[in-house]
């Protein structure tokens, strides 16, 4: 029963560490908060942006501010109740810019019976990605009103769920993005031989988003498709190796096409 | 650490007096040299007139030092040298020279080898094989 969902995205929080509003700090070269309209968007989802600020109007879906300001993640999912006529609405947090389709699904999916429905990988819980039925509103007030704040807490009178989906997501898709040096290393990419041909140049900068292992060939392959279907080696501060370590900040990545030496 | 490349073909001058540099070296019994050549490949009914090598050149010359260090460990050798290309040979020019002296005869051949198979596997070295009517394909070692 997908049609009775509406994804709300919190980007309701000040952000005094980020310098700007998070939702709208750039990862892999958009906003935050896009990477999860675009997703929200391809399940086919109507979406609605809890935010105070007018900024986030850019992105033409409707924008709404907090009815209890500066109370949190709850503000923002009552906020979501009161501007949206669905039965239930997915709860997303801008800060977790990762978060794909396929995640959002499955908690969809094993949410039928249940008033919430949260993720859990390994040992952490994330109630700010699942999905919250309407007839939690009431006792949000409550909540709202007498100021406990703390969403698990929040979610503990209710016939909820945590599901354990460690095995089937990369704990990636649940990377909470803070700080900016959370968010990527900024890299020079030294392209050679018919690589360098295809990319029409030799040397470029781009961000890889900083996370505890990132597979270098997987990234390259989706920004530039063309190297899917070929073979070459990469080296990381001219050594041989794919993964890139958590706040590992290089020189230079190398992409080196097939050796032609001799 | 030693740069291993030179601007365009390496000449037979070259090699006859890199030759001549070890004669002063007695205790050398046996020399053994590889030269690569430029082959021009037909390639779609096109002939293959030069290559333009390029290469990530600070990562070769680690790889080509990596290599030195390796050789000189697996075998007993009294010296070697390596050059490469960089930039246009044209085909039938040469474009790797390889260079092992040892006392005995045994220790070079096996040298050789060794040293050949891993350049072409581990060095970053790339090479655009260019026709006449200025087309080209990019060259990826066997």
């Amino acid at each position: 029963m997908k049609q009775d969902i509406t994804v709300v995205i919190l980007a309701g929080g000040q952000s005094s560490r980020m310098g700007k509003d998070k939702g709208l700090i750039s990862v892999n070269g958009k906003p935050m908060v896009q990477h999860l309209l675009g997703v929200a968007q391809s399940i086919g989802l109507p979406v609605i942006i809890i935010a105070n600020n007018s900024d986030y109007k850019q992105f033409n879906v409707p924008v709404y501010e907090d009815r209890y300001k500066e109370h949190g993640p709850l503000g923002g999912i009552h906020s979501g109740f009161y501007h949206s006529q669905t039965e239930r609405i997915f709860v997303i947090s801008c800060d977790t810019p990762f978060v794909q389709k396929e995640l959002i699904e499955s908690i969809i999916e094993a949410s039928e019976g249940f008033e919430i429905t949260v993720p859990r990988h390994e040992h952490k819980t994330h109630p700010l990605i699942g999905i919250y039925a309407r007839s939690t509103f009431e006792s949000l007030v409550k909540s709202l009103d007498a100021k406990t704040l703390k969403v698990m807490e929040f979610i503990k009178p209710f016939h909820h769920q945590v599901i354990d989906v460690s095995t089937l997501f990369d704990e990636e898709q649940f990377e909470n993005i803070n700080e900016p040096k959370d968010l990527y290393a900024q890299v020079k990419i030294k392209a050679f031989g018919m690589i360098a041909e295809r990319m029409d140049s030799t040397e470029t900068e781009i961000s890889i988003p900083n996370k505890k292992a990132m597979n270098l060939r997987k990234y390259f392959n989706e920004l530039w498709p063309f190297l899917s279907e070929m073979s070459y080696s990469i080296a990381i501060d001219q050594e041989l190796r794919e993964e890139l370590n958590k706040n590992e900040q290089p020189n230079e990545i190398a992409i080196l096409p097939p050796f032609a030496g001799g | 650490m030693k740069n291993c490349f030179k601007e365009g073909a390496i000449t037979p001058d070259f090699i006859a007096s890199s030759i001549a540099h070890h004669q002063v070296k007695t205790n050398i019994g046996a020399h053994q040299i590889f030269l690569g050549q430029v082959r021009s490949d037909i390639i779609e009914e096109k002939e293959v007139v030069a290559i333009d090598y390029s290469a990530h050149e600070e990562m070769a010359n680690k790889a080509f030092h990596e290599i030195r260090e390796n050789t000189f460990e697996k075998y007993d050798l009294t010296c070697m040298h390596i050059y490469h290309s960089k930039g246009i040979v044209k085909s039938g020019e040469i474009c790797l020279f390889v260079f092992v002296s040892s006392a005995h005869r045994k220790m070079v051949q096996q040298a050789i080898e060794f040293v050949v198979e891993e350049i072409k596997a581990k060095v970053p070295v790339f090479g655009k094989e260019l026709f006449e009517d200025d087309s080209h394909v990019w060259k990826v070692n066997k």
